[in-house]
């Protein structure tokens, strides 16, 4: 009602217009398009298109949207619980959430930022939940190539991706998942907040404290590390 | 400052998020505290390390089931429009009516040169009390379309899930109860009556089906099996139907599999087998025996190519082993 009064005062419509309007606007999927669409105006949203496109009933919409999001979430929930089956499995309830629930984005941040914090929900509830610890450590088969590294060099490179890999896993659910955006994912501190729900400061602390324990406990390995990149 | 104080802050000193005049502190300190140099390099060093892990390609496996959930699942995205229609009608209506009210009260301020105009005919019967009438009238038009939605969901849903539901008889019987008394498929010319026209279900209601038998299969009983299980399902289902019910049936298949011999994670194992299948498929008939002495699980999958309204022409028999994943035998009719 306050919104409608001014328009009427400014454009003069007939009320009949204004009331055909509303009526018109029933269904949930016009109603996130337009939300949408009011917002991605303000910030633009890469996703936003496609998004609108999957509302408007073109399914296809929604492997371009898997095309571009799959390998950042597998990546995440992937170094949250340390091995492939249960992050595959993760990975597939995120996209089926999505696929479900996706009217439900309001486009008050980027998608990617709420996809992300689905991702991170999910992960988080996994690992508290069941109360799982992560027993086993997988070496990494399918990392993306690596050109111009020997096979040796690329033995004693997947050694010290286990290590560092398993360090990552020992640090508290919160700092690990600073880590696991920060410098794995490349998000700078106020998308992390974004998506994490803290403030900025408690960002720029837990990850102060998880870099310290990650440097604690790799000291014993930084000599390889530096030996490994200087040849 | 203090050490202690400039180690809490290298972490945001390397990222370059403090302020100008805390950086100016923590340079300062750092060129004269060789300790806190050091702490540095390790921490930068960490990083490193860390972004060495690199970025992982997704398995092939978890990809294929990642861009089948758009396929799988139709229905219930429309099932969940179908929800959102009759949430949105319970509270736009009487929005609307109540600004269709107010906008009658404020449009002669708004427009000064109509007021005349309604004082002239506001004799005869004016536009407050028609607005007044026509709330209840909608209210009521609200309550029967809920009724209506509610009995329409429910009878979709079971189109598009008949295992799941057939599961819990509670259900069933409930709705049959709402199916009589507020639903009317004529009248509605819904989806649910159009699948059937495409693709009625068994009259049994006995698809899909798990067993669980001490049975011990070798090939040629297994081709009796399949051959059996086709005559039994033979022109049931078409491309369409598959399209739309092949993850209810999928759970189905797992949830009574969990019931019958608590074996879980059926789904995923299930859903790559069928994804081995070029075609749209249905899985009807799943059965824990033995083949050959070895424990087993025997898939019966009915499947077809071509348009929606081709039949599922084609069967296939899946023997693995007990977690889905070695297939022992396999042979198509």
């Amino acid at each position: 009602m306050p919104i409608l009064v001014p328009i009427l005062m400014v454009k003069k419509l007939p009320s009949v217009l204004v009331f055909v309007c509303v009526i018109s606007c029933q269904q949930k999927g016009v109603i996130a398009i337009l939300r949408m669409g009011y917002m991605a105006s303000i910030k633009p949203d890469p996703d936003w298109l496609i998004i609108k496109s999957f509302l408007a009933g073109n399914k296809n919409s929604f492997n371009e949207l898997v095309n571009r999001h799959e390998r950042s979430i597998y990546n995440l929930v992937y170094r949250m619980v340390g091995n492939s089956t249960d992050a595959a499995d993760l990975t597939q309830e995120i996209f089926i959430h999505l696929y479900r629930k996706i009217s439900s984005f309001r486009g008050e941040s980027t998608f990617s930022t709420w996809l992300y914090r689905l991702a991170v929900n999910y992960s988080k509830d996994w690992l508290q939940k069941e109360s799982r610890r992560v027993q086993t450590i997988e070496i990494n088969e399918t990392l993306l190539p690596d050109n111009g590294i020997g096979p040796s060099q690329l033995c004693e490179q997947r050694e010290i991706q286990t290590l560092v890999q398993l360090a990552i896993l020992e640090l508290p659910e919160d700092q690990r998942l600073m880590v696991i955006l920060h410098d794995l994912q490349g998000y700078d501190y106020k998308d992390i907040a974004g998506i994490v729900g803290v403030p900025v400061g408690t960002v720029k602390s837990r990850l102060a404290r998880a870099r310290l324990k990650l440097a604690d406990k790799l000291a014993p390995h930084r000599n390889d590390m530096e030996k490994l990149t200087s040849k | 400052m203090i050490c202690k104080d400039v180690v809490g802050l290298l972490s945001a000193y390397i990222d370059g998020e403090l302020s100008m005049e805390e950086r100016a502190q923590v340079s300062s300190h750092l060129s004269a505290c060789p300790n806190c140099q050091t702490q540095l390099a390790a921490i930068k060093n960490t990083i490193a390390m860390v972004q060495g892990l690199g970025e992982l390609e997704v398995p092939p496996d978890v990809s294929g089931a990642l861009r089948q959930i758009a396929i799988d699942r139709p229905a219930k995205i429309k099932l969940a429009k179908q929800r959102s229609l009759a949430s949105y009608l319970r509270y736009l209506i009487p929005i609307a009516a109540v600004a269709a009210i107010a906008l009658v009260s404020i449009w002669p301020q708004v427009n000064p040169s109509l007021t005349s105009k309604q004082n002239e005919v506001k004799s005869g019967g004016s536009r407050k009390p028609a607005a007044k009438s026509a709330l209840p009238k909608y209210k009521a038009l609200t309550q029967e379309e809920d009724i209506k939605e509610q009995a329409y969901d429910q009878t979709k849903e079971k189109a598009d899930y008949p295992g799941r539901l057939k599961a819990s008889g509670a259900a069933t019987e409930s709705y049959g109860a709402n199916a009589t008394s507020g639903y009317n498929l004529e009248d509605k010319n819904s989806d649910a009556g159009t699948l059937r026209g495409y693709a009625p279900m068994p009259a049994t209601e006995s698809w899909p089906r798990v067993e669980a038998t001490k049975n011990n299969y070798d090939s040629a009983a297994a081709s009796r099996l399949l051959s059996k299980t086709k005559n039994e399902t033979d022109g049931l289902y078409n491309i369409k139907y598959a399209k739309e019910n092949r993850y209810g049936f999928v759970e189905s298949l797992a949830d009574q599999a969990y019931a019958k011999t608590g074996q879980s994670k059926l789904k995923d194992e299930i859903g790559k087998l069928l994804n081995q299948i070029k075609g749209l498929s249905l899985p009807v008939y799943l059965e824990k025996a033995k083949f050959n002495g070895n424990d087993c699980w025997l898939l019966i999958v009915r499947w077809g190519t071509g348009n929606d309204e081709n039949g599922l022409n084609n069967a296939s028999l899946y023997a693995t082993d007990l977690s889905m994943r070695k297939i022992f035998y396999q042979t198509s009719n």
